[in-house]
């Protein structure tokens, strides 16, 4: 497909990391679709970890719902294990859990961007488009490893908390 | 007062994707393009999937067999949420619907109890007939009538619709 080389995305790698073959096969077909330069699908965690070592992606697509370690825990080594492969990649968590407390938990875990299935390539094109146009700082702290979990800039008159170096950060998003 | 375990490393967020991919947009032609690599996968989904259908209805029976079957359940909720999460994109909606509310019934009562039971086979043999008579898109007539059937069936017995 022509795009490739034109719409930039060519230059991306892309981690897809799921061990429902169907949802990797749509997953792969809509990157590849979109113009990503290098899809590397995965069936479980431990591969991901193995791949991510050979040679460290842009993105992380990651499922939830994964055996034997799932989709959650995988983000939680991922940003707080002391040999992560790289702490800071951006990670999309596919999943078919629409819950606000899902989302909440996923959050928590240090994950990026939160995408319900069924998919559409609207959808992860969006996600692709967030992850690249609008970047995130990285905060670490005792309780939390992750993207800021702030959205929006609201200013404030107080003082900035994380320079003063107190609290949990990006608890607000 | 702050101390060393509140602590906050802020690294400031990097631009280098955005300068990589450079003109991302969403190329018409792209979504074109997707769409028929969907459509040929949607074309083999009933044969990729049957395998998948047959061990569902296997772990449904098993299930029904020994309410108290963790395993069975676990395993049987996996594949009803994987199949509700990519039959749609592949055609099959129907799919999605009905392994969406077989997984509200294992929300519903994970120690199923004889009605829940008789529901979670019924969702089994439903899923069964789609793949086989392959029943894509709304599954005309036949698939409608299945569908509302489960629908009120997941009402009556949960009291709520699937996710």
């Amino acid at each position: 497909m022509g795009e490739a080389e034109t719409n930039g995305l060519a230059q991306l790698d892309v981690l897809v990391i799921d061990d429902d073959p169907h949802s990797l096969a749509i997953v792969k077909a809509i990157l590849r679709g979109l113009g990503v330069g290098k899809v590397r699908p995965v069936a479980d965690a431990g591969s991901a970890f193995r791949a991510m070592r050979d040679a460290r992606p842009d993105i992380v697509f990651v499922d939830w719902l994964m055996n034997p370690l799932d989709g959650l825990d995988f983000v939680r080594l991922l940003r707080k294990g002391e040999d992560s492969p790289d702490p800071k990649v951006p990670v999309v968590m596919l999943t078919g859990h629409s819950q606000a407390h899902r989302v909440k938990e996923a959050r928590d875990a240090g994950v990026t961007e939160f995408l319900v299935k069924p998919v559409s390539v609207r959808d992860i094109a969006a996600k692709l488009e967030l992850v690249i146009r609008h970047p995130r700082s990285f905060i670490r702290t005792t309780k939390y490893v992750g993207p800021d979990r702030r959205r929006r800039l609201r200013p404030h008159d107080g003082a900035d908390r994380r320079i003063a170096g107190a609290g949990e950060a990006g608890g607000d998003a | 007062m702050p101390n060393a375990d509140d602590a906050v490393e802020v690294t400031p967020a990097c631009d280098r994707l955005a300068r990589e991919a450079g003109s991302f947009s969403l190329d018409p032609a792209c979504v074109a393009e997707v769409g028929r690599i969907l459509k040929t996968l949607s074309e083999k989904y009933p044969d990729l999937a049957r395998e998948q259908i047959e061990t569902l209805g296997a772990l449904a029976r098993r299930l029904v067999a020994t309410p108290t079957d963790a395993e069975a359940r676990t395993e049987l909720y996996r594949i009803a949420h994987g199949l509700k999460g990519n039959a749609a994109t592949l055609g099959y909606p129907l799919v999605t619907t009905i392994a969406a509310s077989l997984c509200a019934l294992l929300d519903h009562e994970p120690t199923p109890r004889p009605r829940i039971q008789r529901a979670i086979a019924a969702h089994a043999d439903a899923l069964h007939l789609i793949i086989d008579q392959r029943l894509s898109g709304d599954g005309g007539a036949k698939g409608r009538e299945l569908s509302r059937d489960l629908a009120l069936l997941l009402d009556k017995l949960t009291g709520s619709r699937a996710a």
